[in-house]
């Protein structure tokens, strides 16, 4: 039922979001294939030096150099870059085909982002004035539209001391008057003392289009990440929590690990759009982000590989980080190190998932689907995965987590509530033991003809019998038990088949020590199965049971070895004999019961034949296993 | 009457022992322990005893084996034992009582009874017959029994589709352990006398019992009255 759930949840989610990502992604492409089909493409020029006439329309600008808008130079004092534009109307036609529109100007990644929200949330309408201009870049400028300076952003400088580095992000209104038809010279005087990066140039980005459009769409950029991030926090709070009070499980540590940096990321993402910062930030925070993105990846993969218990783990993390690490020397672009940062981890994700999925582990399936969208998801659009999309391509992967989690926990809930059943059930068992048929109806019927023929051994084999059972009925509500006690016991099982055979039973020890714990029981069986299963007991002088203990290497482990004497009965009559009837009969399934109860995968168990009699060794390791 | 008791409790059979000596008096034969079948087995043939008793603990298929063994014997079979969960199944394959123990001594003496009085039965009539074929023991269902014919030491089972087996027991014994239904008609023949169509008078004090499949089988003179009073 849970599954079934899950699986449409998941499968809907999954829709939602394959088929938005899918269509930003779609206009994405097509506006930069219209970008790149526009007729015309507009001349920047420019030239280093300073002179206020520079701005003049009427300047000539025809020696200058021409250059793209990506190849502005950084920390090299200050310089001018004047283009100039047609205007066929006021408000522009159609941004989709561009025609008519020559500010059309080639985008970033980013960018695009902006353009395509433009569109998609409606704030964009064709027949609104086109009086807005966005400027995004790392450098301090001035603009001017037809000599006449419309904004400033920080102050250019010559030299660094010089330079007020202004805000990464600008959004100019230009006045109703200069938006008139026509030919219009823009000119900017800048300088990027503080770049950042250490590349020689740096992009510079232009958008035109509605003042209040331009606006709006700014204030909703950083919704998704403030979502994300949002639900990050939530998530790593929520497993920090449970891995505080859920018993240190280190997936749940890893999960919120994960989510935090996430949140962080996000938070990093968020911060431009909602608190403005000076652009000499922009590169620490990109570096920030991407060292975050690759943080994000590396958990990732460590997480499965505690949640799905992935063996050789250590190379495998050392791949990825490898990769991580070569992309920063393959390429300056940011963007592209995050997005191989990420597709390796997903990859490798995707290969561990699949791993677990062969070798059966708890949700892999819910992963693997999960791993195989995200990268769908990449793929599709890659540009924009950091910002919009991150919160479907992660949130997906995450939300696979916390199905694993959630599964493992659930499955150790129900572990928890079979063991238990388990030892109420080995409880009872060994309560019944002692009470079958067999046990107490032959003792009595011995009873019967000693109480008659000698009636002060009666006295001894009632007294022992009474004790007997008071043991039992002390020990077998817990699951375990001194030495000494079982021992006790031991001894008075066989004053009471002493008597009951007419032979004497003696159970000698060596190097045991009365205050070792072990299961109820466990030898009492043992000596059960030697009286039951062995002959030259009757009318024998003496029978002589061994426990020898010794101590296991350098560990709190420990070595039993219970001897038990006489020949092997045929198993024939052994069988027609009594409770606890093979060797491997309910008497061992309950010995080995009892020791996985207590000492679950760490003992072991042998018995043979020897000369004289049957051996059987227990070796216990008594630490708690890390 | 020799006893075998086979039980590997010596105080119990000791017991037993003892109390079987007092029950029969001077009727007791060759009393005899041992501590298993097995180990009993070369004396069963040398002198079979006329009743076994036996300590067996029906749990898993080898108590049955052991069972089906002893009610293929000569001797009539009496289970003493602790566990009593499956006697009546013990009673279906043909002992002659279940003693559980702990036992008292006229509760023995009412199974020792059972063995030594003519006409005596089980309290639960066999639902199969054990017989030794190939060294190994076949169940016959006693459903499938017609009649009986004694044959010595042993007696013929004539089954419905006309096979015959050979059981070690007497027609004596046989009748203890078969259902009511079972009459013995003649010293040498025990009928189901659902199977028994007429029964004819012959000259000389011959008589008949004429079964459903055809077969005419003797009737003792002595019986005759009853036999005839009974198919009314």
């Amino acid at each position: 039922m849970l599954h079934r759930r899950l699986i449409r949840l998941f499968l809907t989610l999954i829709a939602g979001m394959v088929s938005f990502v899918a269509a930003r992604a779609e206009d994405a492409r097509e506006d930069f294939l219209g970008e790149l089909a526009l007729p015309g493409r507009l001349v920047f020029k420019m030239k280093k030096g300073d002179d206020p006439r520079w701005a003049q329309p009427d300047f000539d600008d025809s020696a200058w150099d021409t250059v793209r808008l990506r190849d502005m130079p950084s920390r090299d004092g200050i310089y001018w870059v004047r283009y100039k534009i047609k205007r066929r109307q006021a408000v522009s036609p159609e941004l989709r085909n561009g025609a008519g529109d020559e500010s059309s100007l080639p985008y970033t990644g980013i960018f695009l982002t902006l353009r395509l929200t433009l569109r998609k949330w409606g704030a964009f309408n064709p027949e609104n004035l086109r009086d807005g201009f966005a400027v995004s870049t790392v450098a301090s400028y001035e603009v001017f539209w037809d000599g006449r300076l419309i904004g400033r952003n920080g102050r250019p400088g010559a030299t660094p001391a010089e330079e007020k580095a202004g805000y990464l992000d600008n959004l100019f209104q230009l006045p109703i008057e200069v938006t008139a038809p026509g030919e219009h010279t823009v000119a900017i005087r800048m300088s990027s003392q503080e770049t950042g990066f250490s590349s020689s140039t740096y992009s510079l980005n232009i958008v035109m289009g509605n003042f209040r459009d331009l606006l709006v769409v700014r204030t909703r950029q950083a919704l998704l990440s403030v979502v994300a991030f949002g639900g990050a926090l939530v998530v790593s709070l929520v497993a920090g929590l449970g891995w505080l009070l859920a018993g240190r499980r280190r997936s749940l540590l890893l999960l919120s690990a994960l989510c935090g940096v996430a949140a962080a990321m996000q938070a990093l993402q968020a911060w431009r759009w909602l608190f403005e910062y000076p652009y000499p930030w922009h590169y620490p925070r990109l570096v920030a982000i991407t060292l975050l993105v690759g943080l994000l990846g590396v958990l990732l993969v460590r997480f499965l590989q505690e949640a799905f218990a992935v063996p050789r783990r250590g190379w495998q993390r050392g791949v990825v980080v490898a990769v991580m690490a070569g992309a920063w020397f393959v390429t300056p672009i940011y963007n592209a190190i995050c997005l191989v940062t990420v597709s390796c981890a997903f990859v490798t994700a995707l290969g561990i998932s699949f791993w677990a999925v062969r070798n059966g582990r708890r949700g892999a399936r819910y992963v693997f689907v999960g791993m195989l969208i995200s990268l769908l998801l990449l793929r599709l659009s890659p540009r924009d995965f950091l910002e919009g999309t991150f919160l479907f391509s992660f949130g997906i992967p995450m939300a696979g987590c916390l199905v694993v989690v959630t599964l493992q926990l659930n499955d150790e809930r129900r572990a928890a509530r079979q063991a238990a059943l388990a030892t109420a059930r080995l409880e009872a068992e060994l309560l019944r033991k002692q009470l079958q048929p067999h046990f107490v109806m032959n003792t009595l019927t011995a009873l019967l003809e000693v109480v008659e023929q000698d009636p002060r051994t009666a006295v001894t084999l009632i007294e022992a019998l009474a004790e007997e059972f008071r043991a039992l009925a002390r020990m077998s509500g817990e699951k375990l038990v001194s030495l000494g006690e079982e021992l006790a016991l031991c001894r008075t099982h066989l004053t009471v088949m002493g008597l009951r055979h007419g032979a004497k039973h003696v159970l000698q020890t060596e190097g045991t020590h009365d205050n070792a714990a072990i299961p109820p029981a466990v030898f009492l069986t043992l000596l059960e199965n030697g009286l039951t299963h062995q002959r030259g007991q009757r009318g024998a002088v003496e029978n002589v049971f061994r426990l020898k203990a010794e101590q296991l290497g350098s560990e709190s482990g420990v070595r039993y070895e219970f001897f038990s004497p006489g020949e092997p009965m045929p198993k024939k009559d052994a069988e027609a004999k009594g409770a606890g009837v093979r060797r491997e009969g309910t008497g061992m399934k309950y010995v080995r019961a009892r020791l996985e109860e207590s000492f679950a995968g760490r003992w072991k168990l042998t018995d043979g034949a020897v000369e004289g009699g049957w051996r059987t060794v227990i070796e216990l390791e008594m630490k708690e296993a890390t | 009457m020799n006893v075998l008791i086979v039980e590997d409790e010596p105080l119990v059979a000791q017991r037993l022992e003892r109390f079987v000596r007092e029950l029969l008096g001077v009727n007791a034969g060759q009393i005899r322990v041992a501590e298993a079948l097995d180990e009993a087995g070369a004396r069963l043939s040398e002198a079979p005893p006329d009743l076994l008793l036996l300590d067996l603990n029906l749990s898993g298929a080898d108590g049955m084996e052991l069972l089906q063994r002893s009610v293929a014997g000569a001797f009539h079979t009496v289970i003493v034992s602790a566990n009593t969960d499956r006697a009546l199944e013990a009673f279906e394959h043909g002992v002659l009582d279940f003693v559980p123990k702990p036992f008292t001594r006229e509760r023995l003496d009412q199974a020792l009874k059972r063995a030594t009085s003519a006409g005596a039965r089980a309290d639960y009539a066999a639902k199969y017959l054990a017989v030794r074929k190939h060294g190994r023991v076949e169940l016959i269902a006693v459903d499938d029994v017609v009649y009986a014919q004694g044959a010595g030491a042993y007696s013929e089972l004539v089954l419905a589709d006309g096979r015959r087996e050979l059981h070690d027991k007497t027609l004596e014994k046989l009748a203890a352990v078969l259902p009511p239904v079972f009459e013995r008609v003649h010293k040498s023949y025990l009928v189901r006398m659902s199977a028994v169509k007429a029964l004819h008078a012959h000259e000389g004090s011959a008589y008949e019992a004429e079964l459903k499949n055809g077969a005419r089988l003797p009737v003792g003179r002595t019986r005759y009255k009853e036999i005839r009073e009974k198919l009314r």
